[in-house]
């Protein structure tokens, strides 16, 4: 299998048959106390093959209850109480790594167990309805995770080898013990770790290190997913980059397709391909990265693309967004951003907007991103405005239209904040001429 | 400070007559530093620090041989000045909370001197307890901060009551809701009887700018103030603090991990390595132009969404059939900085970041280069510029 540049999936056409993970309409709920929280709400996504999929929101916003829904991690409070979520396996995956072969025909021999659980003609896993047994199947060699803290995520009184080597006798049995070891100091050159540190306690390490380790527990079995939560949020920025580098030349090497879950949206700009920003247990926006930054839609967005300082440019004050994190318990009624939203009107507070292309007719916000790229044909340009959804009214031309006058009302910037902020980009204006010339 | 500090000469002395019961021993203090305090020109400098050092011994590991110790700070100098801050960036375990506990006097500094106002700080409890009233300090992590089993109206009066700005329930209530409003947690009211438990990191983290408010200091040490706080409220707190180092004057050490953000909130930016200074001077100038290699790879690691779209195709030009992780390392077009900082007990000789550089020489093992001046008031310690001089005084703006 040739290895997938980043570039070939937000550019070229993505196919059906790409598709290896679909989360249809995901709902996740804690029941605590009389209330219950929903911590995930109606989340639909596809993750595609060799894909970086980032996943962006504040604590609290449901990205980390999503990740564990995929693996099935959840425990009570915690429970999924609609949706489905579908793996789509590789019909003939090509093991990079030089793993023994009579652990290869294991690994597929379990794989063709389930093809018959197929659907159509394409192999299908429903996640959610996986027994114990082929859950234990489907972890590690099809999906493996990595958590977010590389300091409490390794056993404290267990060796390295130890910890690697557990999860090949726990996932792939069939390993003898020379060959679990033979894999562990593969896995450790894999991810750049010092053969010789095989032994160590995880003390011995640097945060670094543990979190290599973690990496490499992770592709142990050379899953074709991989989940990160928060990889690299405890470290320093230099091992923090040292780390993605050795990621992303991993993921050109052995073609997994990673789920990155982080708060910092600037960090997954740069590694993502395509990015799902979470608000209050909903994705309000989805896009290819490029699109994503010059074509900042929904106001959240943009409201955490300008809540980190640039290094270079001019400086200018910054405002951030004002508020605070909704309670999910008290989640507000409508679109659950709107009471940070300077941009709300009427139908914002009363109607949760879907996700789907945004209109034609439509606002940018932050217009001075817009720049077109003169070296991308129209047609790749229109393949990745395509891959674009957003919730938010603004992008409903029916409801803004009826709030045209006062949404110009309010595109000035307040003399009370005294910020300059996003308000003042949006086009308006622009919006409601064009709807005004569609109409006639 | 130049607006506050009448103020508080005239309150002290009448805390005496009111609190003399209870807060007498604090109030009877000799103010040590208010002579010096008077209508001075904002580039005095106001708190100086001239070659700290910090070693903290270790337990006897070894039986026998010399005692060993971590060298947490070596030979480390700045200068803060009224209405400007001060960045101190770094890697986790460069030093930098060590050299802002030593400012606050909650570390005793091995070596070296800590000046206020030009005056050394004496190390008797009357003169520390002068100095915090000048010299405040804000955590980093507002869970631990705060007493979760008091309000927020005990955190804040304790502050004033101590310090002797509130001498009864009313002055205390209204310097309160005073203090809440100028932090932005507004209805006040709302806010005062509040538990830690009951509010969000950004609010703490504003109760704990506002304890630190209460005492009406001249100097702020935040160490990381908003590195734990939620993304898209990170800025709110960063532009209340940049706010009151502008209505007030106050003198600012900031230290961050995050580049951008002393970018965004320092004139002057010091970059610290395993406990060494490595390179100083404007903000501008040291993020446009860093001159250490440390410097350089600390930048060149920064997430930056601007440049991001060349480094990204860059990488899959570059990766695109190597199929090895040596190769692509090697291809690596930032300084290489491969490798981690070192261990503190016993660090490289001479300059402590030789072993990670890409152009270490042979005397970067021997000897610590001295500071070498760049113009514009940046200065570096590196081989790499000139040998340097030995400078007796500080850093400057």
């Amino acid at each position: 299998m040739t290895p997938i540049v980043a570039e070939s999936y937000t550019t070229a056409s993505i196919q059906e048959q790409d598709v290896l993970l679909e989360v249809k309409n995901l709902n996740v709920y804690y029941q605590t106390g009389n209330v219950p929280v929903h911590a995930v709400n109606d989340v639909s996504f596809k993750l595609h093959r060799g894909q970086i999929l980032g996943l962006a929101g504040e604590s609290g916003s449901g990205k980390s209850t999503l990740a564990y829904a995929i693996t099935r991690l959840l425990h009570p409070p915690a429970s999924v109480s609609g949706g489905e979520i579908w793996y789509y396996p590789q019909r003939d995956r090509t093991i990079v790594t030089g793993k023994v072969e009579s652990q290869q025909n294991q690994l597929l021999g379990m794989k063709r167990k389930r093809e018959v659980e197929g659907e159509n003609e394409r192999l299908s896993v429903n996640v959610l309805e996986l027994s114990p047994a082929q859950l234990r199947a489907f972890r590690w060699q099809e999906l493996a995770i990595v958590f977010q803290s590389a300091m409490n995520a390794l056993n404290p009184v267990l060796r390295l080898e130890n910890q690697i080597t557990d999860v090949l006798k726990a996932h792939a049995p069939s390993m003898g013990s020379d060959a679990c070891r033979d894999r562990a100091l593969e896995l450790l050159r894999l991810v750049g770790i010092a053969p010789d540190r095989l032994r160590s306690y995880p003390h011995e390490l640097s945060g670094g290190m543990r979190q290599r380790a973690i990496i490499a527990i992770a592709l142990a079995l050379n899953p074709d997913i991989i989940i990160m939560d928060e990889p690299t949020t405890a470290l320093d920025v230099v091992v923090q980059r040292d780390i993605l580098v050795e990621l992303m030349a991993l993921r050109e090497h052995l073609s997994f397709a990673v789920i990155f879950i982080t708060h910092d949206l600037s960090l997954l700009l740069e590694i993502a391909d395509q990015v799902v920003i979470m608000y209050a247990g909903r994705i309000v926006e989805t896009a290819p990265w490029q699109e994503l930054y010059r074509h900042t839609r929904h106001p959240y967005t943009y409201g955490l693309l300008n809540s980190f300082p640039s290094l270079h440019g001019p400086k200018k004050k910054m405002s951030g967004i004002s508020g605070t994190p909704p309670d999910l318990r008290h989640v507000p009624l409508g679109c659950a951003f709107h009471p940070r939203c300077q941009f709300a009107f009427e139908a914002c507070r009363k109607q949760v907007p879907a996700l789907s292309l945004p209109s034609a007719v439509g606002v940018h916000i932050g217009e001075q991103r817009l720049e077109p790229d003169s070296k991308l044909a129209d047609d790749v340009q229109s393949k990745r405005s395509q891959q674009c959804q957003v919730a938010c009214h603004l992008y409903n031309v029916e409801l803004l239209g009826t709030h045209m006058e006062n949404a110009l009302q309010i595109s000035e910037p307040g003399p009370q904040t005294g910020h300059v902020n996003g308000i003042g980009d949006v086009d308006f204006k622009k919006a409601g001429e064009r709807q005004n010339n569609e109409q006639q | 400070m130049s607006s506050n500090n009448p103020e508080i000469g005239r309150e002290v002395p009448g805390s005496t007559a009111l609190t003399g019961e209870s807060y007498g021993t604090i109030a009877s203090v000799p103010q040590t530093f208010e002579s010096a305090g008077e209508e001075k020109p904002s580039n005095e400098p106001i708190l100086e620090a001239v070659h700290l050092k910090k070693d903290f011994p270790l337990r006897a590991i070894k039986l026998f041989g010399p005692p060993q110790a971590v060298h947490a700070v070596e030979d480390t100098s700045l200068t803060l000045y009224p209405g400007k801050a001060t960045a101190l960036v770094g890697e986790s375990g460069s030093g930098k909370t060590t050299v802002a506990l030593m400012l606050g006097r909650l570390h005793e500094p091995t070596g070296g001197e800590i000046r206020f106002r030009g005056e050394p700080v004496g190390n008797s409890h009357q003169s520390l307890r002068a100095y915090r009233r000048h010299v405040q300090y804000i955590f980093q992590d507002p869970f631990s901060s705060l007493n979760p089993a008091h309000g927020v109206r005990y955190h804040l009066a304790r502050s004033l009551r101590l310090y002797g700005y509130a001498h009864n329930a009313t002055e205390e209530r209204e310097q309160i809701l005073t203090l809440l409003e100028r932090v932005n947690l507004t209805p006040a009211d709302h806010f005062i009887d509040k538990f830690p438990h009951q509010l969000s990191g950004g609010q703490r983290q504003r109760i704990a700018i506002a304890r630190v408010l209460a005492v009406r200091p001249s100097v702020i040490l935040a160490d990381e103030p908003v590195s734990m706080l939620d993304v898209s409220i990170r800025l709110d707190v960063l532009n209340l603090l940049l706010r009151l180092k502008e209505e007030d004057g106050l003198a600012f050490l900031f230290i961050t991990h995050d580049i951008a953000s002393a970018r965004y909130f320092a004139e002057e930016t010091l970059v610290m390595y395993a406990g060494q200074m490595v390179e100083g001077g404007p903000t501008e100038e040291v993020i446009q132009h860093p001159r250490h290699p440390y410097s350089q790879l600390l930048l060149s690691a920064a997430p930056d969404p601007d440049t991001m779209g060349h480094r990204k195709a860059a990488d899959v030009a570059k990766d695109k059939g190597t199929g090895t992780k040596e190769q692509v390392n090697m291809g690596e077009a930032t300084p290489s900085g491969r490798g981690e900082p070192p261990s503190l007990i016993n660090p490289p000789g001479g300059c402590r970041f030789h072993p990670r550089c890409p152009h270490a020489m042979p005397i970067c093992s021997q000897h610590r280069p001295k500071r070498t001046d760049l113009g514009n008031g940046h200065w570096t310690h590196c081989f790499l510029y000139g040998k340097g001089e030995e400078v007796s005084g500080v850093s400057s703006v």
